[in-house]
């Protein structure tokens, strides 16, 4: 319980600015749609026909309505949260472990009585604290502000949406959380980390833009929390849940398994 | 001190991918005692420490502490351990107080009123933030954190370096203070006099491998002779039936050198000679410790003349 603490206390300023920052913009967002998009009807539809097919596909806007606010909410507020949460859980997943090595305090830490199995369980806890919290407060903001603009928008499959996000966000951090146990100099574990959320989100796009790619959407956590798929559906494809929740878990696992077998030399 | 190990090795080895890290290092450290690990740098201190905390795990070999495997009881090992790294970091924005009050936090007994003894033994400011100190102000944060829970065993990897003189000798105060109270202390250093000065014995690490482990009074006195004569005629030297030389130089009329051969025959050779003086002096550590290193190179083995 000790690390948990000392870690939540140590990365709190920056769950709240990352958490402020991302909330004032989706509020923002909403904002606009209340007064520009609601009002315009049909109008939108028409203008977003002469897009090129492939944009189209890449932003979702082939398969959902920007004019009701769920379909706005899920092409727009939905993609700048589950991509910029990502990076913030990815930038802290991936920095725990490693921050302990780049910075050489790992020396101090491991003189203490604990074992290295406690430290991972606890550094992971401190991640899965913070990616669930900032799930819980964007998402109730977003259904607040939802709700104020338009009281009849699909709740059930707003929440489905909601919680394999969360889950989503979790896979990618956990992968950078298992990548960091590897790399521990700073700058590239840092760099890492953001090229993996930016690499994963980019193989989205391709998954959905070419046919021959299609297989990608196992591959990327993006695909399997993308508003397009989901808010149409109503729900979740139950392989992509499992698939995220097989990868949170192997990361996870993986990370144990490295980090109580290897030398620690600072 | 008591006969039981606190710390045993048997046949330790460590190579980092093909690189040599320590190779066979056999050691036993009794309890209660202040035990001298010296070597120059790269000679593989730090790595053996390393392996005694399981910061990294042997290639071969097996070591204990108390009895505790290194590997299976690290955490129970760590609970009587306190360990000074050599090149201490530690979360830079916490003042020192808050690392201390983290630190404490590991250990079943409240060690905070002996942390901040320690801090007012040392001069130590624990208002200020970690990364504002200066260097030997971080290393006192070491030594505070790794005596404050009471270890019976303190691993000390360089620990006076960064030290002032007057810190470094409340330091060794607060050490043999600790060691009376029976401590067992473990000291990594390539300052020879301050082992000489605190240990009780001593091993001599060069190039992975043990060379020795001697008394530290042993190592100084019994082994070699710091000699220097002055000869009436420069011209002379040394009888050729003096055995054990080491290291001679010449300088005009005086020759230095180490001995380690039967000083009687010594003093009987020279007195075939005419000299104008001779000086015999117990080396020091230092000068012992050189010649460990020396005498395995080729080219310069004992000189026998």
């Amino acid at each position: 319980m000790n690390i948990i603490r000392f870690e939540f206390r140590r990365n709190l300023r920056s769950f709240l600015i990352w958490t402020a920052a991302i909330l004032a913009f989706c509020v923002w967002m909403l904002s606009v749609y209340e007064s520009s998009f609601s009002g315009l009807g049909a109008g939108i539809n028409e203008f977003v026909q002469y897009f090129p097919e492939s944009m189209k596909k890449a932003f979702g806007i082939d398969r959902l309505d920007i004019t009701t606010i769920t379909g706005y909410f899920g092409m727009e507020v939905h993609l700048f949260i589950i991509l910029f949460g990502s990076m913030y859980s990815t930038l802290l997943s991936s920095s725990l472990l490693s921050k302990e090595e780049s910075e050489k305090t790992v020396e101090f830490l491991l003189s203490r009585p604990i074992t290295r199995t406690s430290v991972v369980t606890q550094k992971l806890a401190v991640y899965v604290i913070y990616v669930t919290l900032f799930s819980i407060i964007t998402w109730s903001v977003s259904y607040a502000a939802m709700l104020r603009s338009e009281s009849s928008f699909d709740r059930a499959s707003f929440w489905a949406l909601g919680g394999m996000t969360y889950l989503s966000i979790l896979a990618i951090a956990s992968l950078g959380f298992l990548g960091s146990v590897f790399v521990t100099r700073h700058r590239t574990a840092y760099s890492a980390a953001l090229g993996l959320v930016l690499g994963l989100y980019a193989l989205q796009i391709v998954s959905d833009i070419s046919q021959k790619a299609s297989f990608l959407r196992y591959v990327t956590p993006f695909k399997w929390a993308s508003a397009a798929d989901i808010l149409p559906r109503g729900g979740v494809d139950p392989v992509y849940a499992a698939l995220a929740a097989g990868v949170i878990l192997a990361s996870v696992a993986g990370a144990y398994r490295v980090y109580s077998k290897k030398d620690i030399a600072v | 001190m008591s006969q039981r190990p606190a710390v045993n090795t048997e046949k330790l080895t460590k190579y980092y991918g093909k690189s040599r890290g320590i190779i066979d290092v056999d050691l036993s450290i009794m309890d209660g005692e202040i035990f001298g690990f010296i070597g120059p740098n790269g000679a593989g201190k730090t790595t053996t420490i390393r392996l005694l905390l399981n910061f990294i795990f042997p290639t071969g070999g097996s070591a204990t502490i108390f009895g505790m495997d290194a590997i299976r009881d690290s955490k129970g090992i760590k609970r009587v351990t306190g360990y000074l790294p050599g090149d201490a970091a530690y979360y830079g924005e916490l003042r020192g107080r808050d690392l201390l009050e983290y630190a404490s936090r590991f250990y079943e007994k409240d060690c905070l009123e002996r942390g901040r003894e320690l801090a007012d033994i040392f001069d130590l400011d624990l208002e200020k933030r970690i990364e504002t100190l200066s260097l030997g102000n971080k290393k006192k944060i070491g030594v505070v954190q790794a005596l404050m829970h009471g270890p019976r065993l303190l691993i000390l990897d360089e620990p006076t370096s960064g030290l002032d003189p007057l810190i470094q000798k409340r330091f060794y105060e607060v050490i043999l203070e600790e060691n009376r109270k029976g401590t067992t202390v473990f000291w990594s250093s390539h300052v020879l006099s301050e082992v000489q000065k605190m240990c009780n014995r001593v091993a001599i690490l060069k190039e992975g491998r043990v060379l020795r482990v001697e008394e530290v009074e042993t190592l100084r006195s019994k082994q070699l002779m710091k000699v220097q004569v002055s000869f009436a005629d420069p011209r002379v030297d040394l009888p050729e039936e003096v055995q054990g030389v080491v290291n001679p130089e010449r300088e005009n009329d005086t020759l230095r050198f180490l001995f380690s051969g039967n000083v009687d025959s010594l003093v009987k050779a020279l007195a075939k000679t005419n000299i104008k003086g001779l000086q015999m002096e117990e080396p020091s550590l230092e000068e012992v410790f050189m010649h460990y290193y020396e005498s395995d190179e080729p080219g310069r083995k004992e000189d026998s003349r």
